[in-house]
């Protein structure tokens, strides 16, 4: 083909560009009615294919308000269930979920910003007053729950998570506790969204959560 | 002369412990994470290095600012976190032992006076033959801006 004769060029770009803006056309009023994107995540978090509903419970937050269902609703939440005579897996858990909000808030574009609640897995010794010494330490913004048993034990099952006391034979008085190492993210229905399992990275944390928040705002 | 005399002497009677002591088991990095004022618990971490021919043992370790210390190991299994008490604490011959969060710990119970960042903490590791190494732990907390500033090299 030669260069030398304009006409013959004209005519194909003319009718390639006609065909580009209808396609851009198309494209965009074809996403008008699409799903939203997927989120993207990581390996560290599992998202449940149906959000878990939780039925009502009656527990008592560190300020000594009531803690119930309705707390969970109208916000994002992270769980996390801990004792605060554990003076390393805890306070690690503690320094991540800070960090992680931290990160969600520094990143762009703005989304809301989840609550913490630290649910104890150590009724006897974690009364709202000693929670009050523990949990506002990490942020003053996070939320220590306590209450009976059998309100804790409700809960902590239908949010898949465990705490067995191991007793401390040479020191009985500082027995051990064993709890379940993920964190929960409960999203603002107050149904169980996504499950963190340990060890918890702040920064893929943010990420995921941020993804969550997006997918669900999206498609709500 | 005399006096020379009686220093190499001396000197020849404390060398022995000074250098099993010194030379063979290190301690770099000490120190103890900051926790609420009123914490009834904290946690120590610290690498041991064994430069010697022979596996170290940690049985026990005490510390003028706490009325209890117990070797812990933190382990996550079957989704659970788990402490698990340890009767020793081995540093292989040769070799290192990492104390650090989620695995072996110092858990160091009812401090005798709350604890700020930047506080030292006297510990003292005694190992299975009776010997006995000292420690200055620092309080701080894990990772972040503040952790680069304490490292400490104690031989
Ligand atoms: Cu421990």
């Amino acid at each position: 083909m030669s260069d030398s004769n304009p006409a013959l060029h004209h005519r194909p770009l003319f009718l390639l560009l006609l065909l580009a803006v209808l396609a851009g056309g198309l494209y965009l009023g074809w996403q008008q009615f699409a799903p939203p994107a997927p989120p993207r995540l990581s390996d560290q978090v599992t998202r449940l294919p149906q959000p878990r509903p939780i039925a009502d419970f009656a527990l008592i937050d560190h300020h000594e308000r009531p803690f119930t269902l309705a707390r969970f609703q109208g916000q994002w939440s992270f769980v996390f269930f801990g004792y605060t005579h554990c003076p390393d897996v805890c306070p690690t858990a503690m320094l991540d979920l800070k960090r992680t909000l931290e990160a969600v808030a520094a990143a762009e574009p703005a989304v809301e910003p989840p609550q913490v609640v630290f649910v104890t897995a150590d009724p006897e010794r974690d009364t709202p007053a000693q929670l009050a010494r523990f949990v506002p330490y990490f942020n003053p913004d996070f939320i220590g729950v306590t209450g009976p048993q059998d309100q804790l034990d409700q809960l902590s099952s239908q949010l898949s998570s465990l705490a067995v006391k191991v007793p401390n034979p040479d020191n009985p008085d500082n027995y051990l506790v064993d709890h379940t190492a993920s964190i929960l993210l409960l999203n603002p229905d107050g149904r169980l969204e996504a499950i963190f399992t340990s060890p918890h990275n702040p920064d893929t944390m943010a990420a995921d959560y941020r993804e969550l928040a997006r997918y669900f705002k999206e498609s709500s | 002369m005399k006096s020379l005399l009686h220093s190499l002497v001396l000197l020849c009677l404390l060398a022995p412990v000074a250098a099993v002591q010194a030379d063979q088991l290190r301690v770099e990095d000490p120190w103890v994470r900051a926790g609420p004022p009123t914490a009834r618990v904290m946690a120590g971490y610290m690498t041991l290095y064994n430069s010697g021919a022979r596996e170290r043992e940690i049985v026990r370790v005490t510390s003028p600012a706490f009325a209890r210390v117990e070797l812990h190991l933190s382990r996550i299994e079957d989704g659970m976190a788990r402490m698990i008490p340890q009767e020793a604490l081995r540093v292989p011959a040769g070799g290192r032992l990492e104390l650090t969060p989620g695995g072996y710990h110092l858990m160091l119970f009812d401090p005798l006076a709350p604890l700020q960042p930047g506080d030292p903490v006297e510990l003292s590791l005694h190992d299975a033959a009776g010997q006995v190494l000292n420690v200055r732990a620092t309080v701080r907390l894990p990772g972040g801006r503040d952790a680069d500033h304490t490292h400490h090299h104690h031989d």
